[in-house]
């Protein structure tokens, strides 16, 4: 048989007025139903927490009417259910939203069955309870819990959380799902014992030290390996992080591992790049070098080359002269002659070219050098070759330098040179040598008085064969001042010069103080 | 006895220019040229003993870059016969190369000359070495 209590006619509970106030300030009603006598009783609280008004007449069925539609058919349920087990009945009903005059929106509803002596179950008595507040107290916490889970679980990161023993709480999915663990598995678990741990023994020992200093208050952060499902691996960035009460007594540690694989395998990948490119610019040095290296043989060998024949020419030009002087005319001599001075010019040239590609070969050996006295040892050797118009020469007190001897005087015997020639048609040939310390080099000067250049049609001064004067008016074949550029180069300095077309030039190198 | 200088060059030109020098500054001066590979290994392997044989050598002037075979092979057999092991050997060469002047000496070489590109100084040079290198033999 199915009872239904749709019908039943709710009256009043003679209650008092301090039963009344309790259940006001509990927040909960109490009713009852009797089957036999189809009665129902309800205490004045029931009616106020259904809102409605205790002294109009209400049936069962009004009351539902007020609760979710769904929550009829399952009340009715519950009471046939208890009539035939006798089991206590609970249920939290939501009152239909739409009743705006309604102000509780849950109630639980609890019921235990009454019995008769032949335990038949005649009646029930229960109670209404607002569970709004705890609910809601309940609700925010299961909310708060669920932001942190999924802040807890969303995380790329490894993150946990320990008591200060180092005893596993929880474990972040991230962290689960890469060591193939389940939480049950490894909860309570020390730290240092679960499966991520076991990579390599010194590991594990070096976390059960870490766990102990952040146990003491200590953040505590390292990099380390650990090892995931299927013998994975992992560089991590480990910190464990202690949280503390109040009176600053650790609670808590929390640690946390960042994975650096990828860091780490860019940081490889750049050290790798870098390798290469390093290889690279070795290699390219090493063709450039090599590229050199061929064209200073090539440069050596074609005027070695170039030798032979002109031996040939300057000879029999020299032996024509000489055995069929007679035999000439004027012109004939006039021919021979421009054959044999040009023969000896290109002698030079070749002679030059071969003492450039020499020095660009040779390698540096530095030695203490008296600079004063090279220069002095340059000047009397010059003054002995060029003894028409010498000019007046000023020297300063040089100092000494570290260079290479051979080469050293080949930049004085070329600067010296220059100087002698370019001002020997100067009426009052002058040529002043100083030097100073600028910063860490010294610098030397060369200057003289002679026919200068002009700063503006002076490049490639330094280049092998770049004149800026001709040969008609005076001597030379180029090649002089960038040996004096390959010298200096090779020392680690620098070299250039200042002209002014007719008042004279000035050229400057540079020799660090120190070779490193 | 006139001296005798063997001038081993495959040049023709560098030959003359030796040549001539060598003559103008002693004429009594006998001059066999060899120029090809052919004529040096012939005269070396058809020799004589130096002790029966007129026709002895004073001085070897000997090119160390020739076109068909290299001064230091001919400086080396000449140095394993016994009828050219005291004779004075010069090497000629247009270029110093270290590395050459060094192995010149090792095969056995008594000197190393570098032939000048201006004839003034070539003939001014062989001159004196060839004047020098016939006398110190003679002795």
């Amino acid at each position: 048989m199915f009872y239904s209590i749709e019908n039943l006619v709710i009256d009043k509970m003679p209650t008092s007025r301090f039963d009344d106030q309790v259940e006001t300030m509990a927040k909960i009603g109490s009713w009852s139903i009797d089957f036999e006598k189809s009665e129902s009783r309800w205490s004045l609280n029931s009616f106020n927490l259904h809102g409605l008004d205790s002294n109009k007449i209400w049936t069962w069925s009004a009351v539902f009417n007020s609760y979710e539609d769904s929550t009829k058919l399952k009340f009715n349920d519950l009471v046939n259910q208890m009539i035939r087990d006798h089991h206590p009945i609970s249920i939290d009903l939501k009152i239909n939203q739409s009743e705006k005059s309604i102000s509780r929106l849950i109630l639980r509803v609890q019921a235990l069955p009454i019995l008769n002596e032949r335990n038949e179950c005649h009646g029930m008595i229960g109670v209404f309870q607002d569970i709004e507040d705890s609910l809601n107290h309940k609700n925010l916490l299961l909310d708060s819990e669920r932001r942190f889970k999924a802040i807890f679980n969303q995380s790329f990161q490894f993150v946990g959380l320990l008591k200060a023993d180092g005893s596993l709480i929880e474990a972040n999915e991230t962290a689960l799902d890469f060591g193939g663990i389940s939480l049950e598995s490894v909860k309570g678990l020390k730290f240092w014992d679960t499966p991520w741990f076991q990579y390599k023994a010194e590991g594990k020992l070096q976390l059960k030290k870490a766990i102990q200093s952040a146990g003491k208050g200590r953040l505590i952060r390292y990099e380390t390996e650990i090892i995931g499902v299927g013998g994975s691996t992992l560089t991590v960035d480990l910190s464990i992080r202690p949280i503390l009460d109040e009176k600053g007594a650790v609670m808590y540690l929390i640690p946390e591992g960042r994975d650096i694989s990828d860091k780490r395998e860019v940081h490889q990948q750049l050290i790798d790049l870098n390798k290469e490119l390093e290889l690279k610019v070795e290699n390219r040095t090493r063709e450039l070098q090599q590229t050199n290296e061929d064209l200073e043989s090539f440069a050596y060998s074609i005027s070695h080359d170039l030798r032979a024949p002109l031996r040939a020419i300057s000879g029999f030009s020299q032996i024509l002269e000489e055995e069929y002087n007679e035999a000439l005319d004027e012109e004939g001599h006039r021919l021979l002659n421009v054959i044999i001075g040009n023969s000896q010019k290109m002698s030079t040239l070749i002679d030059d070219l071969l003492l450039f590609s020499r020095t660009s070969r040779k390698e540096v050996i530095r030695t203490e050098i008296n600079a004063s006295r090279v220069f002095e040892a340059v000047i009397t050797e010059l003054r002995n070759e060029n003894k028409h118009n010498f000019p007046i020469i000023n020297c300063d007190e040089l100092p000494i330098v570290f260079a290479d001897s051979g080469m050293f005087k080949q930049v004085i015997v070329n600067l010296i040179g220059n100087a002698i020639k370019y001002s020997s048609k100067a009426n009052n040939p002058t040529i002043n040598v100083s030097c100073k310390k600028v910063d860490k080099a010294y610098e030397f000067c060369v200057s003289d008085n002679g026919i200068g250049f002009d700063v503006n049609n002076s490049k490639g001064l330094f280049q092998v064969f770049q004149r800026l004067h001709s040969s008609k008016n005076f001597e030379g074949t180029g090649v002089g001042l960038s040996i004096v550029k390959k010298i200096i180069d090779k020392h680690g300095g620098k070299v250039w010069a200042v002209g002014v077309p007719n008042e004279g030039a000035s050229f400057y190198f540079t020799l660090p103080l120190y070779y490193e | 006895m006139n001296k005798h200088i063997l001038l081993i060059d495959d040049s023709a030109e560098d030959a003359e220019l030796a040549v001539r020098t060598i003559r103008k500054s002693d004429s009594s001066v006998k001059v066999t040229w060899i120029q090809t590979a052919q004529q040096t290994m012939d005269l070396i392997s058809n020799y004589n003993d130096p002790l029966v044989d007129s026709e002895s050598i004073d001085l070897v002037l000997l090119d160390i870059k020739m076109f068909e075979l290299s001064g230091f092979d001919v400086l080396t057999k000449l140095r394993s016969r016994i009828f050219s092991k005291r004779i004075p050997i010069l090497m000629l060469s247009s270029s110093k190369i270290e590395k050459d002047i060094a192995k010149a000496y090792e095969l056995g070489a008594n000197g190393y000359v570098q032939k000048p590109a201006d004839y003034k100084e070539y003939n001014a040079m062989m001159t004196t070495l060839c004047q020098y290198w016939l006398r110190i033999n003679k002795a």
